[in-house]
């Protein structure tokens, strides 16, 4: 070091001063308790994942089991019953709306029978089977199908060009 | 066994409270040293030395063994010292600095008070930035570890010593001259 620092230096040391007791203690008490706070409020880091390298399934399976069963159970339901009104519509008419399905319970259904599922011989004078639209009164905007096998007085009445019956307010149309 | 600053900075920063009240123990004089030195003043030394250890805590848990504890230490002295500079100008009041009235009231006798005199003038005669290297620099500390406390390059550090060293010869110059 040159000269002209040693003089700096020297004068520097000359002229810190050192600190008071009560104040360094009080510095020291400060920093311990600061210390203390954030020990106690530090929380764990969470745990994250390690990228596996034992393939993809074991990845699933981990995240499988990381996921509660109850949520697994309520997601699993939920896509099988999606499926399973996706590929058979009837389901939803039967269990959908129950009272609804039979017409003499509903006043206010029109029920229409539908072209594409009436599967009527006139010449044999007979309905083997025949699928029947089901409209909601009310306002009610839904509407759906639902396969019904007609009872003999029904297959009758449908043959012989009647309006349907109607035991309760509900009617049948049948095809022409 | 008598550990190493490092060591203890160590197990401070996993969260053993005994090492870190002995390492702040063992390094408050110099805290205290650094900040009389950056600032000037014994109330602002004080006052920032304060900030340091109740911020040190926190600041611990980022401690990495990479560096020395004392170049660790000195930078966040300094980044302090910074911060209230700052702080101090944003609130539109004058940052008490080198030059103020209670040092050159601390000298005691003629020869104490010239030497106070002469070193106020010294370090006013300097910019910040150049004072802030010289408190280290005077601290022995190495021009590399200047450059990695202030976070500029070695040559910066030579550089500002050397700026130093002229504009201290000019001002012995002109005492001289008087």
């Amino acid at each position: 070091m040159s000269d002209d620092l040693n003089d700096l230096k020297q004068a520097l040391q000359a002229t810190t001063p050192t600190p008071e007791a009560a104040r360094k203690a009080e510095h020291l008490m400060l920093a311990e308790k600061n210390f203390e706070r954030l020990q106690e409020t530090t929380k764990p880091h969470r745990h994250t994942f390690r990228q596996s390298d034992d393939g993809h399934f074991k990845g699933v399976k981990k995240m499988m089991s990381m996921l509660s069963n109850r949520m697994a159970l309520g997601t699993a339901t939920a896509l099988a019953c999606a499926g399973l009104i996706a590929v058979f519509p009837e389901i939803s008419a039967q269990f959908g709306d129950q009272k609804h399905t039979n017409p003499a319970n509903d006043p206010h259904a029109t029920v229409q029978s539908s072209p594409e599922y009436i599967y009527q011989d006139r010449h044999n004078n007979s309905i083997r089977h025949a699928g029947v639209r089901i409209e909601r009164g009310r306002g009610r905007q839904r509407s759906y199908y639902a396969s019904l096998t007609p009872c003999r007085e029904h297959e009758k009445s449908l043959v012989a060009g009647n309006s349907g019956y109607s035991s309760s307010g509900a009617q049948i149309k049948p095809q022409r | 066994m008598n550990m190493t600053d490092e060591d203890l900075a160590q197990s401070a920063a996993a969260g053993d409270r005994q090492a870190f009240c002995n390492l702040l123990e063992r390094c408050y004089d110099r805290i205290f040293g650094l900040a009389f030195r950056l600032t000037g003043n014994r109330t602002e030394a004080e006052d920032l030395t304060q900030d340091i250890c109740a911020n040190l805590p926190k600041k611990m848990q980022t401690y990495q063994a990479k560096a020395r504890f004392s170049t660790w230490i000195y930078r966040v002295i300094v980044n302090a010292a910074h911060d209230r500079r700052r702080r101090a100008a944003r609130q539109g009041k004058a940052a008490l600095d080198w030059g103020d009235w209670e040092l050159a009231r601390q000298a005691e006798n003629h020869e104490a008070a010239a030497l106070t005199d002469w070193l106020i003038t010294a370090m006013q005669s300097l910019p910040p930035e150049i004072r802030d290297t010289l408190a280290l620099i005077l601290d022995d500390v190495t021009h590399q570890e200047a450059g990695q406390i202030l976070g500029v390059s070695q040559g910066t550090i030579s550089w500002r010593v050397s700026q130093a060293k002229s504009q201290l010869r000019a001002l012995k110059a002109q005492e001289q001259t008087l």
